[in-house]
């Protein structure tokens, strides 16, 4: 009987976008609890532990590219998960109806608002 | 004449070890059929093809089956609004274990919608005729009861997929809602009491694939939205009443 095989092809079913903003949203807060955190923390230590720490910390912000690149990803996780969260927070507070329409309206407009935002980023870190 | 390409999921456990996927090609119809007439055309050939049906007009809930990775009723989605190309792709409802081809055990699925008590609750009196609802009061009930358990939202639903045997589901909470919004149902608070777990409701995240998916145009959502709010509710004049 529990022999029987279930039909849960992840790959092979339709997500609506709604439902790819939700499950990203939970993507980026794991990265946030298992990344993001130790390494804001980390890196908080390291440049108020002495001059010379945040004068590394510093140089290799200015001059290492991956490591730069990384911290900026790390960023844009953050921005990420903070927009889909607010636009969750909306919903359970009803301030936004819980329509397919309108869910699926402030779906596409959480993610123009987090591009553009994401471009000023990106464009400050240049 | 075109032809349409069929992928149908098939397992017989009397045969097979593991489900496959079988492609059927039959001439593509003249006029626009319904999934489940398609399916009855390739039972005409091969008739060890297994799937439920009753009432083949969107009333009854047997045919729900996930259509291009869609979850629907067979017997009102026509052809034309899946049809990808020429292919259409056909498997159970996802999260249920198969028993036979596009038939799936829907024990879980019934035993959440048993555990929401989908009866209404009046110890007092009945009077002589009926219990009488003003039509504003019949009105909250619009858009909760006409769901026929089709289970096309639940088994579309992750959360569901993850905890079948405590996640309620979109279509049991449907129902809650339907019994907690009727006026003439005076359990309220049991009912929010056996749902206040961080389990049965709050295992919904609002990702809408319940809405997204339902046939009748229902919204799961919504209903679980307003339970929320009735709990956060309750459970603030139970600390009220403590307090004083």
């Amino acid at each position: 009987m529990n022999k029987r095989p279930v039909n849960i092809n992840l790959l092979k079913i339709k997500l609506p976008l709604t439902a790819l903003l939700s499950i990203t949203h939970r993507v980026s807060g794991i990265i946030i609890f298992f990344l993001v955190l130790p390494v804001s923390v980390y890196a908080l230590m390291e440049l108020s532990y002495s001059q010379s720490s945040y004068n590394s910390i510093t140089q290799l912000f200015d001059t290492n590219i991956v490591f730069k690149s990384f911290i900026l990803m790390l960023i844009l996780v953050f921005k990420y998960h903070i927009f889909t969260g607010v636009r969750h927070m909306l919903m359970d507070f009803h301030l936004i109806s819980e329509s397919l329409a309108s869910s699926q309206r402030s779906s596409v407009i959480t993610l123009i608002l987090f591009l553009i935002d994401a471009l000023l980023t990106v464009w400050m870190f240049i | 004449m075109s032809k349409l390409e069929i992928s149908l999921y098939r397992y017989n456990p009397e045969k097979d070890k593991f489900p496959y996927m079988k492609t059927y090609n039959v001439d593509k119809p003249s006029r626009d059929i319904m999934i489940l007439d398609l399916l009855h055309l390739l039972k005409e050939s091969d008739e060890s093809i297994s799937y439920r049906r009753s009432c083949r007009e969107g009333v009854c809930g047997s045919d729900g089956m996930s259509i291009n990775g869609k979850n629907g009723l067979a017997c009102i989605t026509p052809i034309s609004s899946v049809l990808k190309g020429n292919k259409i792709e056909l498997r159970p409802l996802p999260g249920l274990p198969v028993i036979r081809d596009l038939v799936v055990d829907m024990s879980e699925f019934y035993a959440q919608y048993e555990k929401i008590k989908p009866f209404l609750q009046n110890d007092t009196t009945a009077p002589e005729q009926e219990r009488l609802q003003s039509p504003a009061d019949r009105d909250k009930l619009d858009g909760l009861y006409e769901c026929i358990l089709c289970a096309c939202c639940s088994t579309s639903c992750p959360s569901f997929w993850w905890n079948p045997d405590k996640f309620v589901g979109p279509a049991a909470l449907l129902q809650a809602y339907r019994f907690l919004a009727d006026t003439r149902d005076l359990s309220t608070d049991e009912r929010l009491e056996d749902l206040s777990d961080p389990f049965s409701v709050y295992r919904c995240h609002g990702i809408m694939n319940c809405v997204s998916v339902c046939p009748k145009s229902l919204n799961p959502n919504k209903a679980i939205g307003e339970i929320k709010s009735m709990l956060l509710k309750n459970k603030k004049n139970i600390i009220a009443s403590e307090r004083a």
